[in-house]
């Protein structure tokens, strides 16, 4: 076991490596940047076998080498977010009907307009329904070892898809955390070689990408949503593998954290989590009947492990990092939506924290507990640690 | 004789792109990995359940052909399959000149192993004949539409050999349907070279320029022969050959038998632009030296 | 060369070199008749189908 201090652009690129891809596309957007250059360092000294480092002219550009790439039989990455992700989600989309495996990092960060470089997380939420898993990681020990386990997901047959790992922007790609940093045998045992069951070859000359008129398109999407309700029980089965081989169980699809007699469990995606664990330990060692609920997979969206962990809440607080703007908070939608005739309806409170990197103390996320304890706030919809303003409409 | 690309299409009787699309690969002798975005091309092949292609063949989207490409021929690279074949693109105008051209510039600039074939059939035609930047001067189009005041399109056609030329590509050639033995010399000359290389194959479409399939290969001729479509060839930057033009033609002749352009004759501008075009050709004869006897 | 199918070859036959057609792939574009150099196809114009 090595462990060593790193920074998150250097956990993610490190294990980038350790799997052997066979093309790295960058584009430089900030938070990831980092990300793209240390893998950038490592192949200009040669530590990056049987790999190509493309500077493509744009994320759209990048995505769509990597389509080109896995078409022809290659392991992919990339990293981006934001502007970037909005930009080559046309590609991501394509790539996900295409079947293609292409993993990518999404270093959460807020969209534009007004221009953030801070994080949050309204950038993979519009990737939702493309058909790509996304999972979220806590810290940078998870991040190093989604990794691994995101290709491994991605190219299994059952799957084949493209896979976001999602990391909050700046939170955890630039904090500075020790981890337990994989070797190279630990990885070669755990992820085979990119075998696809077909690519782009002379010897075996196929279609790629053809287009479908109405009485067969339909049945390819299909195929896609049975992609994905695969991909659920595959992503549970790589992460006890996982845990098998290093050790760590990074819990599947969500963790469950003193949910069984809580009254009040509180839901959170991403390095928030950490946050709130500590803020419930302090408040159960208070006395309250404070849970948790550590979302890792937003899609495949766990339905049965959500209701499982919400069935006896009376209060459900969703500690938002992005707006579905005109509605609420988008992981409260879609937990009500699991919560449908479940035999379990909480009051469930969707609370927009932190948008475009804006703090979030202690303080406000224990407050924001004791108000829903303490009745003090209505159901529904709310941004907390905002600051007071007018909003002046023209004449 | 073996062919790589169809027959049994879905191309209209007499399409220009499809004469190109098959010479381009059977010259290649099918060794060859084709790239093709969204266009008539990719529609008339490659319906689901059915594929006119006897080589591996991806439509991915619209404007990403070129960097589609790129990754193709990089995986080759990177996986030791290089000598498996040639990487083609085969994209239309507007997928090149607008939409594309980010991408392509992109491929250029970092310098892909590929042969990019851009079919000119001057205009976006799977949709209906809209405007594309190689568009030439004077043509109606639906979003150039010749009205009472406007008459056809009025900017000029985009030079994108010339753009290519300016990224350093090793081979640059304009080609045309019209002369079939010239297109397969330039695309086995191209695939010589290692680098991003680009083909600009002229290519009539009988839907879209509103003729008979009969007028396509002497329509295409008349394009070369009066200079509108100069067929030049560029090696590392410089101006090889070119075909000459042993009888120049005025522009009126290949202009007229063409519903894209015969309101040209009746339209009130229409004298001042057939000047222009006119002018255009001339500026292509002279600029590429084009008539026989000359220089 | 210049047939856009393509549905015209040059074969043997009758140990002469014709150019043969299947016309299971014609669709009567009419550019082999203008292209060839000793104007040996004509197009006939087949009736149109009635629905």
């Amino acid at each position: 076991m090595v462990v060593q201090v790193v920074r998150g652009f250097y956990a993610v690129a490190y294990a980038v490596k350790l799997c052997r891809p066979n093309v790295v596309c960058a584009y430089p957007i900030t938070p990831q940047t980092e990300i793209v250059e240390r893998l950038a360092e490592m192949y200009a000294n040669g530590e990056l076998k049987d790999c190509e480092y493309i500077t493509a002219e744009s994320e759209f550009g990048a995505a769509s080498i990597l389509v080109g790439a896995a078409a022809a039989g290659a392991r992919t990455f990339t990293a981006t977010c934001s502007q970037g992700l909005i930009l080559m989600s046309e590609v991501l989309w394509n790539a996900a009907g295409l079947r293609l495996p292409i993993v990518l990092v999404v270093t959460n960060r807020a969209m534009s307009a007004p221009l953030s470089i801070w994080n949050d997380q309204q950038d993979s939420m519009l990737m939702r329904d493309a058909g790509i898993p996304q999972v979220y990681v806590e810290n940078l020990q998870e991040a190093h070892d989604v990794i691994p386990q995101a290709f491994k997901v991605a190219e299994d047959r059952r799957v084949m898809l493209p896979f976001m790992v999602c990391m909050d922007g700046y939170k955890l790609t630039h904090a500075y955390e020790p981890i337990d940093v994989l070797s190279q045998e630990v990885v070669d045992g755990f992820l085979p070689r990119y075998n696809p069951p077909v690519y782009m070859t002379t010897k075996n000359p196929l279609t790629f990408g053809s287009y479908a008129p109405p009485h067969c398109y339909m049945e390819l999407r299909v195929a896609l949503q049975n992609a994905m309700t695969r991909a659920k029980e595959v992503i549970s089965e790589t992460c006890r593998e996982w845990a098998k081989t290093v050790g760590r169980d990074w819990g599947g699809h969500l963790v469950e954290y003193f949910t069984e007699d809580a009254e009040v469990v509180a839901v959170a995606m991403g390095s928030l989590v950490g946050l709130v664990r500590d803020v419930v330990d302090e408040m159960r060692s208070r006395g309250r009947r404070v849970g948790l609920v550590k979302l890792r997979t937003l899609r495949p969206f766990p339905v049965e492990e959500v209701r499982r962990a919400l069935r006896s809440a009376n209060k459900v607080i969703v500690f938002e990092r992005s707006v579905s703007f005109g509605y609420e908070g988008p992981v409260a939608i879609e937990l009500k939506g699991a919560l449908y005739r479940s035999g379990n309806t909480p009051e469930v409170y969707s609370i927009a924290v932190g948008l475009g990197g804006r703090d979030v103390p202690r303080a406000l996320i224990v407050d924001c507990i004791n108000k829903v304890i303490e009745g003090r706030i209505g159901e529904g919809f709310h941004f907390e640690g905002v600051k007071p303003f007018e909003e002046v409409l023209a004449p | 004789m073996k062919t790589y690309f169809g027959p049994g299409h879905g191309a209209c009787p007499g399409c220009g792109l499809a004469i190109a699309a098959k010479t381009v690969i059977n010259a290649l002798e099918g060794r060859c990995f084709v790239v093709n975005p969204t266009g008539c091309l990719e529609i008339i092949s490659s319906q689901y359940d059915r594929s006119a292609w006897g080589v591996p063949y991806i439509h991915s989207l619209f404007e990403n052909a070129a960097s589609v490409a790129s990754g193709i021929e990089v995986a080759l690279k990177v996986l030791g399959r290089k000598d498996e074949g040639h990487v083609v693109v085969l994209a239309g105008d507007g997928a090149t000149a607008d939409i594309g051209i980010g991408c392509l510039s992109g491929m250029f600039d970092r310098g892909h192993n590929v042969l990019y074939v851009c079919l000119d059939n001057e205009a976006y035609q799977n949709t209906g004949n809209q405007q594309s930047g190689l568009t030439p001067t004077g043509a109606n189009t639906t979003t150039t539409p010749a009205g009472k005041l406007q008459p056809g399109k009025l900017q000029r056609k985009k030079n994108m050999p010339e753009i290519a030329v300016a990224h350093g590509a090793p081979y640059v050639a304009t080609a045309s349907v019209a002369y079939v033995p010239d297109l397969t010399r330039k695309v086995k000359r191209a695939v010589e070279f290692e680098g991003s290389k680009y083909l600009q194959v002229h290519c009539p479409c009988v839907t879209g320029w509103g003729i008979s399939g009969r007028d396509v290969i002497p329509l295409a001729r008349l394009a070369v022969e009066t200079g509108l479509y100069p067929l030049v060839e560029w090696e590392n930057g410089a101006v090889v050959r070119v075909m000459k033009i042993r009888e120049k033609k005025p522009v009126e002749e290949y202009l007229k038998p063409q519903a894209r352009f015969r309101h040209l004759f009746t339209h009130p501008k229409g004298k001042e632009v057939i000047g222009l075009i006119q002018r255009i050709a001339d500026e292509n004869i002279r600029r590429y030296n084009l008539l026989m006897g000359a220089g | 060369m210049y047939c856009p199918e393509p549905c015209i070859w040059i074969q043997d036959v009758d140990r002469k070199r014709k150019a043969v057609v299947d016309y299971d792939y014609c669709k009567g574009c009419g550019i082999c008749s203008v292209v060839c150099p000793v104007g040996a196809i004509t197009m006939e114009v087949k009736e149109m189908y009635k629905v």
